[in-house]
């Protein structure tokens, strides 16, 4: 790893912003008088697909004609059907609700085929035909702004360490990937540090004075960051030893197989209704590093990204982005994308090429 | 519905074993085994309460097993060669890890609604790289699931409603 400057921590959104693109729809002229009930038996008849429920379904008519407008149904991007007769993609419920109406003859136009992520996303789509906005949920939210100044420089110090630390690792012979430092925000404190110990794995070479120790962690998994978790729980446990009182019994057999389960019935209000995900949810419970900061010198591979997961920390900051084996944005794939999961961090980069 | 042979059921039970050992040690119930020419080689449940540590899978714990009976020496260790029979669907770290190792093959019993990652939550429809959560990882692994599904889920769910007051917890004020 040759010596590297860090310039500005940059935000790793969870997928790239929306591009302006537009859809094609069937828009008919409607007398205002006539627009709620219309409006109504449109919605309930034609609903638009999911991806366009940004889209207004009527609007003013921008050419000075009194009537309002509305979006009768999508249309088929092929030019070929310039007609609505003739367009194939028109469902049969839109062509009932012309007749029924006598509408007047419909005209194409376009809407904005994605809902907006910014305000300043909408104020610009929105232009070309209404559509909403809506704030993304908290915990998918995109920070606004760039980390402040002593933010950035906090970022950048111990970003730093876990360079030196992964290029400390290079003594002893062994193939340093990467290094981490795990950082509790409140107090400043280092939680716990990790060094990649794969190498030698696949290359058999070993020489220097730390050969042993080396040799004791050396392990195919263990990534930096994986020995970095395991640093903050050795730790915890050698500062706060499991208690030695006894483990209540075991848990009952479910209800339904026996009928001494739950006794009275609070236990058995849950039990049934409970889905596979909310089942499966309790894998992904350790709350050890909750709220920490994660520096490492490389982004981290797909396994030790969700290994984070798991791990409930608050950001996750990489130098060095890997467009082959990173999971954090750097390369094609993305773990924030995956909204599915209960918790997710924030991801900054140095873009450092190394 | 694949078609499991008798030596299938016979592994899958055996993860049953480790997952409900799990359950009787207040852990979330998973467990698994690795299988090398037909025999189970290293066991393996969850441990992520007893060692405070989210990562300690049930296929972690397998892993760790096979490479301490051959000194840590992944080569000898010969995972390339091995089937996983877990009883819940790898979640996306693990199936990360296997990828990792180039396991041969995956069979699970219940979906993981929630971190699957051989498909559940990461599919996208075509992308064959894609199917195991392992993109940018060694190399893609096959995966069939469904084996003793019902039991798999029974298990969770008896973990479930008891709730999880053991599961490892930041002695401090967040
Ligand atoms: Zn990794
Ligand atoms: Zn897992």
């Amino acid at each position: 790893m040759a010596d590297v400057a860090l310039g500005e921590p940059t935000h790793v959104p969870a997928t790239p912003p929306p591009v302006f693109e537009l859809a094609d729809v069937w828009t008919t002229r409607v007398d205002k008088r006539a627009c709620s009930l219309l409006l109504k038996e449109a919605c309930a008849e034609i609903p638009l697909p999911d991806a366009l429920a940004h889209v207004k379904r009527v609007r003013k008519a921008d050419d000075g004609d009194d009537r309002l407008r509305l979006v009768v149904c999508i249309a088929s991007s092929s030019s070929s059907s310039s007609s609505f007769d003739d367009d194939r993609d028109v469902p049969d419920a839109a062509r009932a609700l012309v007749t029924r109406h006598a509408l007047p003859p419909l005209e194409r136009d376009t809407v904005p085929a994605h809902a907006p992520r910014t305000r300043e996303q909408w104020e610009a789509w929105n232009a070309r035909w209404p559509i909403s906005w809506k704030k993304p949920m908290s915990h998918l939210a995109e920070p606004a702004e760039s980390p402040s100044a002593a933010d950035a420089e906090t970022m950048r110090r111990w970003t730093r360490e876990a360079i030196d630390d992964a290029r400390r690792g290079g003594g002893g012979g062994c193939v340093i990937a990467n290094a981490v430092v795990i950082v509790d925000p409140a107090s400043g404190r280092v939680v716990a540090r990790g060094r990649d110990a794969t190498g030698g794995w696949r290359i058999r070479r070993r020489d220097g004075e730390d050969e042993d120790e080396e040799d004791a962690r050396r392990h195919p998994l263990r990534h930096a960051v994986l020995d970095a978790i395991d640093a903050a729980a050795s730790a915890d446990l050698a500062r706060d030893p499991p208690s030695s009182s006894p483990l209540p019994p075991p848990p009952p057999p479910p209800p339904g197989d026996d009928d001494d389960f739950g006794g009275v019935g609070e236990k058995r209000r849950r039990a049934p209704t409970a889905s596979l995900a909310e089942m499966t949810a309790e894998i992904g419970r350790g709350y050890l590093c909750t709220g920490y900061d994660v520096y490492c010198a490389r982004e981290p591979c797909v396994m030790c990204a969700m290994a984070l997961t798991h791990s409930r920390v608050r950001r996750v900051i990489y130098a060095i982005p890997s467009a082959r084996h990173g999971a954090l944005g750097g390369g094609a794939y993305s773990l924030q994308k995956e909204r599915t999961l209960n918790h997710h961090y924030d991801v900054y980069t140095f873009g450092v090429d190394a | 519905m694949a078609a499991f042979t008798a030596d299938d059921e016979r592994h899958m039970r055996a993860a049953l074993a480790e997952a409900t050992a799990a359950l009787d040690r207040w852990e979330v119930p998973v467990g698994c085994v690795l299988v090398l020419d037909n025999e189970i080689v290293a066991r393996g449940s969850n441990r992520t309460n007893e060692r405070r540590n989210g990562t300690r899978h049930a296929e972690f714990e397998a892993i760790d097993a096979l490479l301490a009976a051959h000194a840590n020496d992944a080569n000898a260790a010969r995972f390339e060669d091995c089937v996983l029979y877990v009883t819940c669907e790898p979640c996306i770290m693990c199936a990360g890890a296997l990828s990792l190792l180039g396991c041969r093959a995956v069979v699970y019993g219940c979906g993981n609604d929630k971190f699957g990652g051989n498909g559940s939550i990461l599919s996208d429809g075509g992308d064959a790289a894609a199917s195991n959560g392992a993109r940018g990882a060694r190399r893609t692994y096959p995966s069939v699931g469904g084996l003793f599904a019902e039991d798999a889920v029974e298990l969770l769910r008896r973990f479930y409603v008891r709730g999880n007051p053991k599961a490892p917890k930041p002695h401090r004020t967040l």
